[in-house]
């Protein structure tokens, strides 16, 4: 039975309750079932979860449905060796972890019309992020897909609103649900030689990528959407930094030659990746021939 | 349950209000004194300085610290004692104009440093294989969690020492500092810079300080020493984690580590540095002895 506690000022049950909590809570009892797994590595001396703090939590929105919750929990083992007896050295796993729920990020290939590959920009975004000490944090869009398959989020909204495009659920491929379906890895001799123990199965991770996966949930997937733009627009976003204000945030749109996003985005993960994603799909012939 | 002080450490002094309960007595002092704050407040101060360079986005509104939170700790034990490890903070800036505020809550760990390990048979010219760790991974839930290796930067890491460390540990492989080919300074090399920003790759800039230095290590080994790294166990270590090694061909790369973000990353950097040419120019300064 896990004690779940509080620290004073945060609700317990609304944390309960809390989507991004009761997934990541969910996903984390059946990583630990698997243990029972004769073949799973940790079979013999399995960590078990004693323990969750809510250290602290902050709420917004309707209902109070975005926010984060600062978790600490406490998962060991007994210590046990293989033989099923005690060394009195259990293993303890870290466990703070920084509950904020997913995200999507997406690359945004923009072409003037009339233009082709060689004219190909990519779309970013350039906002304060206090975390790294930026005001202006150059990144590939990032925010939510919403209950309509369309990109939202106040990435979207500044996008709409500089530029007319919005990114609607048939303009999206999905690159990270392609990559997880693309083919298994050949069997390699290397592998083989690995095999001292059977892979958990990974299933209930999802066809996401992890940013921070010690001590932080969220998981993103990365999207691809092809867009052509009017001459006159395509030149007069190329370069200029534009933006209103709203919200919290002063997000500002930029296009960039494909070619040199690499080096633009290179200190955001996000936006590598999505890169390494993209470049990847199309070597493969796994994204639509524009 | 908070009580507030004045931090003095700004160009003007800021209320800083701090939750009870927390395992240290909060001071600006022990504040400072915790490696991720000091160098995540130091940013924010240089970065918002630069609003009154002419041309600044912000130049004729600048963003002002208006308020700071320390919310929680989470305390490592270390050698030295109990020190904190991770701390929940805010920071509310104002300006005069919409958006008005900005108030950002901020989960602040530091940076980690990680590598990636390539090793090629000396017997073939083509061969090229990865090293991966295997361990649990709480925030993504799982127990077999594959990345490239890598480790949290304490406050007295030097970057290369720490990643040298971390390789060592977890392979008993001998690397020596001249060999690591920092891929992250390489991609920033000739950037505009106009902010005070980490030489490393920020994970989640929304919510997290965390960045990291990737490094790169590509070393031709026999073919039966790479053999013996298969699948060898280490572990205690004084963290208590237990990490597997596995070894991956350098093709499945972006396959195996796709939940990884920062295995994806550096197979992007790796290979955009390589398709430039700069990974090759600096393999070659490594071998002739010549040292950058």
């Amino acid at each position: 039975m896990v004690t779940v506690t509080a620290a004073s000022g945060v609700d317990k049950s609304h944390v309960q309750k809390w989507g991004p909590y009761t997934r990541w809570l969910a996903n984390l009892n059946a990583a630990l079932k698997l243990q029972d797994d004769k073949s799973h590595k940790f079979h013999d001396d399995p960590y078990v979860l004693e323990t969750i703090d809510f250290k602290a939590a902050t709420f917004w929105g309707d209902n109070n449905q975005s926010g984060f919750v600062y978790v600490a929990a406490t998962i060991k083992s007994k210590g046990l060796d293989k033989d099923g007896k005690p060394t009195g050295k259990p293993k303890v796993l870290p466990g703070s972890v920084f509950l904020r729920g997913d995200s999507v990020v997406i690359m945004i290939v923009v072409r003037p019309q009339g233009g082709s590959e060689k004219d190909d920009h990519v779309l970013m975004t350039a906002q304060p992020r206090v975390p790294a000490g930026s005001l202006a944090f150059a990144e590939f869009p990032a925010g939510m897909v919403d209950g309509k398959s369309t990109f939202a989020g106040t990435a979207a909204d500044e996008i709409k609103q500089e530029t007319g495009l919005e990114i609607i659920g048939s303009d999206l491929e999905k690159m990270s649900e392609i990559a997880f379906r693309a083919k298994k890895p050949a069997a390699h001799a290397w592998q083989a030689l690995n095999a001292t123990s059977t892979p958990a199965s990974d299933e209930n991770l999802g066809n996401a990528f992890y940013l921070s996966p010690g001590g932080c949930d969220e998981s993103m997937q990365a999207f691809y959407a092809f867009k052509t733009l009017p001459k006159d627009k395509f030149a007069q976003l190329n370069g200029k930094e534009t933006g209103v204000a709203r919200e919290n945030e002063r997000i500002t749109v930029k296009l960039v030659p494909l070619a040199d996003a690499f080096f633009e985005c290179g200190r955001d993960a996000k936006s590598l990746t999505a890169l390494a994603l993209y470049q990847n799909l199309k070597a493969k012939g796994l994204l639509k021939k524009r | 349950m908070t009580r507030t002080i004045q931090f003095e450490s700004w160009t003007h002094p800021v209320p800083l209000t701090i939750s009870d309960n927390l395992p240290i007595e909060v001071t600006e002092k022990a504040l400072l004194d915790f490696t991720a704050f000091k160098n995540w407040i130091s940013a924010l101060r240089t970065n918002l300085e630069r609003q009154a360079t002419p041309g600044h986005t912000f130049e004729f509104d600048p963003w002002v610290l208006a308020e700071l939170k320390v919310h929680s700790i989470h305390m490592f034990q270390t050698k030295d004692g109990p020190r904190p490890g991770f701390m929940t903070v805010e920071a509310i800036l104002h300006r005069n104009e919409e958006p008005k505020v900005l108030d950002r809550v901020v989960f602040l760990r530091g940076g980690s440093v990680a590598v990636l390990m390539i090793l090629r048979p000396k017997d073939s010219r083509n061969e090229r294989y990865v090293i991966l760790t295997d361990q649990p991974r709480i925030g993504a839930c799982s127990t077999n969690f594959l990345e490239i290796p890598a480790g949290m930067l304490d406050d007295s890491d030097e970057i290369k020492g720490k990643a040298i460390q971390e390789i060592e540990e977890e392979t008993n492989l001998t690397v020596r500092k001249e060999e690591l080919i920092d891929l992250t300074a390489l991609a920033l090399e000739g950037e505009r810079q106009d902010e005070d920003l980490q030489n490393g790759i920020y994970m989640s800039p929304a919510n997290l300080d965390e960045f990291i230095p990737l490094f790169l290590w590509e070393k031709d080994l026999d073919r039966k020493e790479i053999e013996a790294l298969k699948g060898r166990l280490t572990g205690e270590r004084t963290s208590d984690e237990t990490i597997t090694l596995r070894i991956i061909a350098y093709e499945e790369l972006w396959k195996i580590g796709a939940r990884d973000a920062k295995t994806l990353a550096s197979w992007a950097l790796y290979e955009g540095l390589n398709g430039a040419g700069k990974i090759e120019e600096k393999l070659h300064e490594i071998r002739i002895g010549r040292f950058g």
